[in-house]
């Protein structure tokens, strides 16, 4: 899975949002590393809805603009936690690798 | 208020790059987030935004598209470009045909064949399931003439072996692409473009 759709799916875990609220989120999820950009994060919105890992939650109109909300489904969740999952397994290994090798510098 | 109103026509224009059912799902969504993030007194879109428009759009035109959710059709269509990747490669269709001199001209055609007919399958074009099943019952029959007059001919094996694999990996996609899961994907109205 791509860093991108990770963030996005992990800034939809908490509820649903739009598609600017979305963007604001993913930087302070990465801590302002990643910075999409809107063409980026509705290629990927559009994609996600595709295989049903996102669902519009609701639409509101906002100064007279569409404003969509999206959320994650039941299997768009499974897929998020599946992906967490291994990245903390690589991690968990990724530090204990590191420690022994620190402890004899 | 004037430059919001420039600012918003220009992104517009930046925006009918994109397919026209993209468009009309997301268009004022887009414009929304983009104009949302315009600095004050913005006129023109940033040359970032602009790249990163016009990129995702050509992508969008020329991606697959098959959603994960219809893996047969999914899985078919890769396969489909697979045949055309070994195309360009020189893989022979007919164990017959590799050694002579149509072969390059036969060679860019079908490669060509295969390329649209995988894009065309995964916009949901009904038309290019039955003329992908047909073009490989062409080649079916084909293939088995040659092999069946193999003792009579000098066809190195190796051409042979290449070929019947190439069959595997488009009969493969047509075995997907007429199953039952597939159906519904090619009953619903074709994707993007």
């Amino acid at each position: 899975m791509q860093e991108a759709t990770f963030l996005i799916l992990t800034a939809l875990a908490a509820g649903s949002q739009h598609g600017y609220g979305i963007i604001t989120d993913v930087r302070t999820i990465s801590a302002g590393r990643v910075q999409l950009k809107a063409g980026t994060l509705y290629s990927a919105l559009d994609r996600l809805r595709a295989d049903k890992l996102i669902e519009v939650d609701r639409e509101e109109i906002v100064d007279s603009r569409l404003r969509r909300y999206y959320r994650l489904t039941p299997a768009g969740g499974q897929l998020l936690a599946a992906e967490a999952a291994r990245l903390q397994a690589n991690v968990r290994v990724a530090m204990s690798r590191l420690k022994p090798a620190a402890g004899t510098t | 208020m004037s430059h919001s109103v420039a600012l918003e026509r220009r992104y517009r224009r930046l925006l009918a790059c994109y397919p026209r059912a993209f468009r009309r799902e997301h268009e004022q969504e887009i414009l929304a987030v983009l104009m949302a993030g315009a600095g004050d007194g913005q006129q023109r879109p940033r040359l970032g935004d602009a790249a990163d428009l016009i990129s995702n759009a050509i992508w969008m035109r020329l991606r697959p598209g098959v959603p994960r959710s219809q893996p047969t059709v999914f899985w078919a269509v890769r396969l489909m470009y697979v045949c055309a990747a070994l195309r360009l490669l020189g893989v022979p269709i007919l164990p017959a045909a590799s050694g002579t001199s149509a072969y390059p001209l036969d060679a860019g055609i079908s490669w060509g064949v295969f390329a649209v007919l995988a894009w065309a399958n995964s916009r949901g074009h009904n038309w290019a399931r039955v003329l992908f099943a047909v073009w490989v019952g062409f080649h079916s029959v084909a293939l088995f003439y040659d092999i069946a007059h193999l003792s009579a001919s000098s066809i190195p094996v190796s051409a042979v072996i290449a070929s019947v694999v190439f069959w595997l990996v488009e009969s493969s996609a047509v075995v997907l692409i007429l199953s039952k899961p597939s159906r519904p994907y090619y009953r619903q109205k074709p994707a993007h473009p």
